[in-house]
């Protein structure tokens, strides 16, 4: 327990000092940040049908002036407005997909310009413009009620959106944050897993190369090592999260004090999830990077092996169109259940609408178990490979390696070594 | 085998192979504490395979191995030091923080392994590196922190291969007191090494392996006496075909002038040595038993084919 202990601290203290680990803590969240405002611009630029992806709009008028006449409705979306007498009428038409998305005009309309605009996904801001036109043509038909001026210059003026499958709410042009937030809290904990186990690479194909692996496996067991390694880089990965997420709280600190962001918070659902699925993913990245570093010949090989490796894990950021038109999707769905592409993907649907709870249990078992079989998997090529020099390691050797009753070279077969016999 | 606890390494009947390689064929040996035992053998004669067994990183097929008492186990490995052939330190960490850790992978609580550490790099005079990166040392200073993190712990036995490679004279003689201090104090010191004047000056006993086979094994002096030949050498001047109790006269490049002097049947050194004296004209500056240098007995026995009959 003793050494196991000594590996732990070894490996934090070595890889938390890594430029790469500062570089991950803070620069990541800044890359992440990037990566989603371009795909979010994208995606609702290329959304050129916004109305008929929400079906309908439904309205519910609870202004004490009834300002809102049935059958003053935009040229171009005639047909596509429904009005509903309450909002739980609303909600019903929102739920049995009726409707996309439906808005309240409240009492005080007039003097406060309050509306609420509800909705199960992100709503882009063709619909919400929408909304500013359909209003601005009531209130310019009501020509008998008193209208404050400020009213026809932004129809719209005090506009809140509010998810209500997360009860999260924004309003203004903190609008893109509502979902911004979780996303990307979800997405720096799996690019966090990524970068922090593939420290596992670098450290072991330096012990490999470096012949430091033949004193090890002469003062530790196979599995202490690797055990003491996994569990070392794990907390370098939890430090990193634990900064990032030290970091969203200074941020929600300070955006209490600004207009547009305030009420903003942090789910915790989606952050708990997120972080089940970092232990995962990191364990997963963890011990596939340390079954292929023990049979690489140089850092160079093993950077390139990490590149790979990561992609299965980055299907998901490739699909996020997708995910933001289509949440629920097939797509979106298949991509729950398949090991490498869960952690993100969950994440990523979680932030945008409401994830039923037997899909996010179950991604979260078939990630399970398959973290289980890759650690048993990885840790027998450990074994096989850890004192493998001088040979190219072929898919037979490791299939040889990982057959049950095989035991690693550690234990009862040897590979030819360049040293000799 | 013995069993005494005296011996340090028992090795019965061991054998190992690799597919249809068979890398070690039989071998048995001890190595007792306080002791040097060499173990010498050409380039893939079997003795990594033998030294990685007796460190449990390989298993015999066949035959049983007992290590400092017993078989190996953790706890057995916490009192083995080892130092590899080819051998390497990470490179961008501290000396001081480096060996602490390896010492505390070998069972020393935290403040005992970076004490000692500083004990050894003093001794080697390295003290004042302890603070740098192994990567801003010279290769020789890392070679000798390679050999303290080999004896970091105080261990019981020590399995060396060729730790002399890479040192300058200055350095072999440091870390050849070391060796020869831990024997002293009763540590069992397998070395493996191709540096036979090495073997000869230090070595106890040795074992040679040829081919998988164990070719030579016993005290060193023993086995010298076994290889030499009915023979001695002389340096100085005389007429030496001239004397009765010799058969052959060999010139000898050894940087001097000096013969080798083949014997007769029923001749001895101190025959011979008299017959020297009685002849006028004789001037005797060296003589010597022809013992053969381990170089030539290895050069013979690795060059001969493998005979099981001469083997123990």
């Amino acid at each position: 327990m003793k050494k196991l202990w000594a590996i732990i601290r070894n490996e934090y203290l070595t890889n938390v000092r890594r430029p790469s680990f500062l570089a991950g803590a803070l620069g990541m969240p800044l890359m992440i940040g990037a990566i989603f405002l371009l795909s979010t611009t994208l995606a609702t630029q290329s959304a050129d049908r916004p109305l008929e992806d929400f079906a309908r709009v439904g309205y519910v008028d609870l202004s004490a002036e009834s300002l809102l006449e049935p059958d003053v409705i935009p040229e171009e979306a005639v047909g596509r407005f429904e009005r509903f007498d309450s909002l739980e009428a609303a909600r019903a038409a929102l739920d049995a997909g009726e409707i996309g998305v439906y808005f309240e005009v409240t009492a005080n309309y007039l003097q406060d310009g309050r509306i609420n605009v509800y909705s199960l996904q992100p709503v882009p801001e063709a619909i919400t413009d929408r909304i500013d036109t359909m209003l601005l043509q009531n209130l310019l038909a009501n020509v008998d009620t008193p209208i404050p001026a400020e009213r026809f210059e932004v129809a719209t003026g005090e506009l809140t959106v509010r998810a209500l499958d997360t009860n999260r709410t924004v309003s203004g042009d903190g609008l893109v944050l509502l979902f911004l937030l979780p996303l990307l809290f979800g997405m720096f904990m799996v690019f966090s897993s990524m970068t922090t186990s593939s420290f596992m690479m670098y450290s072991l194909v330096e012990e490999k190369t470096n012949r430091i692996m033949e004193v090890l496996v002469t003062s530790v067991r196979p599995m202490q090592l690797l055990g003491g390694k996994i569990l070392g880089l794990g907390l370098v990965g939890l430090t990193q999260v634990a900064i990032i997420f030290g970091m969203l709280l200074v941020v929600l600190g300070l955006a209490q004090q600004t207009d547009f962001l305030n009420g903003l918070s942090l789910p915790l659902d989606v952050m708990l999830v997120a972080l089940v699925f970092f232990v995962l993913s990191f364990l997963m990245m963890a011990s596939l990077q340390a079954g292929l570093a023990v049979l690489v010949g140089s850092e160079q090989e093993g950077s390139q092996l990490t590149g790979l490796l990561i992609l299965p894990f980055m299907i998901p950021l490739f699909a996020m169109v997708a995910f933001i038109t289509e949440p629920n999707g097939t797509l979106a769905q298949v991509l729950t259940f398949i090991p490498f592409t869960a952690p993100m993907t969950v994440v990523f649907r979680m932030s945008m609408t409401a994830v039923p709870l037997w899909e996010i249990v179950a991604s979260i078992a078939v990630t399970a178990l398959a973290t289980v079989l890759l650690i048993w998997l990885s840790a027998r090529v450990f074994r096989w490979g850890m004192l493998l020099y001088g040979k190219k390691f072929s898919p037979l050797g490791i299939l040889k390696a990982i057959r049950p009753g095989s035991g690693g070279a550690v234990q009862t077969t040897a590979p030819v070594t360049r040293e000799g016999v | 085998m013995n069993s005494s606890p005296n011996i340090a390494v028992t090795v019965d009947h061991v054998s190992k192979s690799f597919g249809t390689f068979k890398a070690v064929d039989d071998i048995s040996f001890e190595v007792r504490r306080g002791e040097i035992f060499a173990m010498l053998g050409p380039n893939g004669a079997g003795k990594s395979t033998t030294m990685r067994m007796i460190l449990d990183i390989l298993k015999p097929d066949e035959g049983k191995i007992t290590v400092l008492g017993g078989p190996i186990n953790d706890r057995t490995k916490d009192r083995i030091g080892y130092l590899p052939e080819e051998r390497g330190l990470y490179r961008n960490v501290k000396v001081i923080d480096m060996m602490t850790y390896l010492g505390e992978l070998k069972g020393m609580p935290k403040s005992k392994a970076r004490t000692r550490a500083m004990e050894l790099l003093s001794f080697l005079a390295l003290g004042d590196v302890a603070k740098k990166k192994v990567s801003e040392l010279s290769k020789g200073m890392q070679q000798k922190v390679q050999f303290a993190v080999t004896v970091i712990h105080e261990p019981d036995m020590i399995i060396i291969d060729e730790p002399f490679s890479g040192l300058d004279p200055v350095n072999t003689l440091v870390v050849k007191e070391l060796v020869l201090d831990l024997r002293r104090r009763g540590t069992a010191i397998i070395m493996s090494t191709h540096q036979m004047s090495q073997v000869e000056e230090m070595a106890d006993r040795l074992l040679m392996i040829n081919r998988g086979h164990q070719a030579l094994y016993g005290d060193v002096d023993e086995v010298r006496r076994r290889y030499a030949t009915h023979a001695v050498i002389v340096e100085g001047q005389g007429n030496w075909a001239s004397l009765p109790g010799v058969a052959e006269v060999h010139a000898v490049n050894n940087g001097r002038q000096g013969f080798k002097l083949l014997m007769k049947d029923q001749v001895t050194a101190n025959d011979l040595l008299s017959q020297i004296a009685a002849s006028p004209g004789h001037e005797v500056d060296r003589f010597e038993l022809a013992v053969p240098s381990l170089t030539d007995i290895f050069i013979q026995v690795a060059g001969a084919p493998v005979d099981q009959e001469q083997i123990r």
